[in-house]
C-alpha cells in the first residue's frame, strides 16, 4: 500500500443550532486518509461519526474547516461520483416501484462514462457483490435484507468510487454475514483499489479488516492507532488514550 | 437461598397462525431456574420475539393459537384467564420488549408513567434514580419531564430495563434489551441483570442475536432455529463440538470475529 493520501481534512467543525444555543457536533477535526487503505472509524452513538462520514461525501456542509480530495481542495459537488455513502439504511435507498435493471440503466445514464460492455458490466460487479444477474428481474420487495445492503453496494460500485464510506454496515446481522461483509469489503478494496471509510460501533469488527482505526468522542478524534493482526489475536493492542483503552476492554469477553 | 427451584417450565409449546399451515414455533421445551440466566440466541427471524410473547400469552388470540404447557410456580399459566395473567404480568413476570418506542404510553411523560407504577407497586422513587444513575442517565428531572418520543431509542431502551429491575419481578424476560446501546452501557446493564439475579434470587431469560453477551453473561443457552430449540448447552461448554452444522458455522464464525 503506497501512503499517497487520498482525502485530508482540515480543521473540520461542525455545529447546529437548537433554538438560540448552538451544539458542536464535530471540533477542529484533522484526518488524512491514504489511497486504498480501509479506515475504521468507531465510537459511541451521539460521538459524530455518521456526521463526519456525511461531511466528507458532500451530505453535509462543515460550519468551518477545509477538505482535500488528492490534495485538492473541493465542496462536495465535484467529487459526487468518486466519493460514495452506504447509508444505514439501505432499505430505503432502493425504489419498490422500480425494476432492479432500470435502476441500473438510470446510473448509467448519471455515469456519462460509458461502459465498453453494458451488460456483462452489471454481471461483473453484482458476482463480486454475491448476487447472480438474476435479480435485475426483480422488485426490491423480492430480496432479503442481506441481499437489498449488497444490492446498494453493487449500485455503488458501478460509479467507480475512489472512496467507499459505509455507516453501519454491520448493524443488526448474524455473525455468519458480517464474516461474509468483511470478506467481500476485503476483496473489493483488493480487486479494485477502493479506499473505504467503515464507521462501526462495533469495534471487533473493525479490527478484523481495518488498516487504522480513528477514535472518535464527543465531536474530537481522540486517537488514531495501527492495526497489526498480531495484537489483536493476543488481545495485546494497546492504544494510548485511556478512551480508546475504556471502549477496547468494553468489548474484551468478561465471564462474570 | 432455594438454589434450583424450577421457576418456569415449558412443555411442548407450540404457536401456529390460525386458519393457515404456518407454524411459527414447535415444540418448545425449556425450563429455567431460580437464580439462573437462560440466554435464547437465534438470527433474525428465527422466532425469537414470538417464544417471549407467547410465555404469557401476549399474542393476539385472533392470529395465533398457542398449545402446550408452560408452568410457572407449577401453574399451568396458559390455563388462566386474561384477569390472571395480567396480575402475574404486573407482579411477577416483567418484561423487556424488543421495540423501546412501544415500551411507554406515548401521550404521557416519562415521570407520570413511573408514577404509576410506583402506587402499584410501592416502589420507593429513590430506586429509580439509583437504577438510571448506574446506566448514565443522570439528567433525572430533564430525561423524565420528557415525552417518550423525545428520547432516543437507547435511552428509552434503558428507561424500560430500569422500570422492570425497579418493580424487582421474580422472572423477566428481556427480548433483546442492548439492541440500542454503546458497548460500555450495555456491559453496565449486563452487570444489573445478573445483580437482580443472584439478589433477588430471581431468573432472566435473555432473547439475543448477540453471541458475546451468551458467551459472557448466561447460565445456559438454547440455541432458536426456524421455530424448534435445536440445541441446549451450559455456557462453559459452549463450543463444545456439537454434530449440527448449522451451529458449528454461527460458533466458528464468531470465534474469529470476537475479541
Amino acid at each position: 500500500m503506497n501512503n499517497q493520501i487520498i482525502l485530508r481534512l482540515e480543521n473540520i467543525s461542525f455545529e447546529i443550532k437548537i433554538g438560540k444555543s448552538s451544539q458542536k457536533i464535530l471540533k477542529d477535526i484533522n484526518l488524512g486518509i491514504n489511497k486504498s487503505e480501509i479506515f475504521g472509524l468507531t465510537g459511541e452513538s451521539g460521538s459524530g461519526k455518521t456526521t463526519l462520514g456525511k461531511i466528507i461525501s458532500g451530505l453535509e456542509k462543515p460550519t468551518s474547516g477545509k477538505k482535500y480530495f488528492h490534495e485538492k481542495e473541493f465542496d462536495g459537488i465535484e467529487t459526487k461520483h468518486k466519493i460514495q455513502f452506504l447509508f444505514q439504511n439501505y432499505v430505503a435507498t432502493h425504489n419498490p416501484l422500480q425494476k432492479i435493471d432500470n435502476a441500473f440503466n438510470e446510473l448509467l445514464k448519471i455515469q456519462k462514462e460509458t461502459y465498453s460492455n453494458w451488460y456483462k458490466s452489471k454481471k461483473e460487479i453484482l458476482n463480486l457483490v454475491g448476487l447472480s444477474d438474476d435479480v435485475l428481474s426483480f422488485y426490491p420487495s423480492q430480496l432479503s435484507g442481506g441481499q437489498l445492503q449488497r444490492l446498494a453496494l453493487a449500485k455503488l460500485l458501478f460509479l467507480k468510487p475512489e472512496l467507499l464510506i459505509l455507516d453501519e454496515p454491520f448493524a443488526s446481522q448474524d455473525v455468519v454475514s458480517i464474516l461474509n461483509l468483511i470478506r467481500l469489503f476485503k476483496e473489493i478494496n483488493q480487486k479494485l483499489g477502493t479506499t473505504f471509510l467503515i464507521i462501526s460501533h462495533e469495534l471487533p469488527y473493525l479490527l478484523k479488516i481495518s488498516n487504522r482505526i480513528g477514535f472518535i468522542k464527543d465531536g474530537e478524534i481522540i486517537e488514531v492507532i495501527k492495526v497489526d493482526m498480531k495484537d489483536v489475536i493476543n488481545k495485546s493492542l494497546k492504544p494510548s488514550s485511556t478512551y480508546a483503552q475504556f471502549l477496547f476492554h468494553s468489548f474484551v469477553i468478561n465471564r462474570t | 437461598m432455594q438454589k434450583d427451584k424450577e421457576l418456569i417450565q415449558v412443555l411442548g409449546l407450540k404457536v401456529s397462525v390460525k386458519g393457515k399451515d404456518k407454524v411459527i414455533l414447535n415444540e418448545i421445551d425449556f425450563t429455567c431456574n431460580q437464580s439462573e440466566i437462560l440466554t435464547i440466541l437465534g438470527k433474525n427471524g428465527e422466532g425469537k420475539t414470538t417464544l417471549a410473547l407467547s410465555l404469557t400469552k401476549l399474542l393476539n388470540p385472533q392470529i395465533y393459537s398457542i398449545e402446550g404447557k408452560v408452568y410457572f410456580r407449577n401453574e399451568d399459566i396458559l390455563n388462566l384467564d386474561e384477569n390472571s395473567l395480567q396480575k402475574i404480568r404486573k407482579e411477577q413476570i416483567g418484561y423487556i420488549l424488543q421495540n423501546p418506542f412501544s415500551a411507554f404510553n406515548p401521550i404521557y411523560k416519562i415521570k407520570d408513567q413511573i408514577e404509576e407504577l410506583n402506587k402499584l407497586k410501592n416502589i420507593p422513587f429513590e430506586n429509580f434514580i439509583q437504577l438510571m444513575n448506574k446506566l448514565e442517565l443522570k439528567n433525572h428531572n430533564q430525561i423524565l419531564s420528557k415525552y417518550p418520543f423525545e428520547l432516543s431509542g437507547g435511552m428509552l431502551q434503558r428507561l424500560s430495563a430500569v422500570r422492570v429491575l425497579a418493580s424487582n419481578p421474580d422472572l423477566i424476560i428481556a427480548d433483546e434489551p442492548t439492541s440500542a446501546l454503546d458497548k460500555p452501557i450495555s456491559n453496565q446493564l449486563l452487570k444489573l441483570f445478573r445483580d437482580y439475579v443472584k439478589e433477588r434470587n430471581g431468573a432472566l431469560i435473555f432473547i439475543t442475536q448477540d453471541i458475546s453477551i451468551a458467551e459472557s453473561f448466561s447460565d445456559k443457552i438454547a440455541f432458536l432455529k426456524n421455530g424448534n430449540l435445536i440445541h441446549f448447552v451450559e455456557r462453559e461448554n459452549l463450543f463444545k463440538q456439537t454434530n449440527l452444522i448449522e451451529i458449528e458455522i454461527l460458533l466458528n464464525s464468531y470465534r474469529q470475529l470476537r475479541l
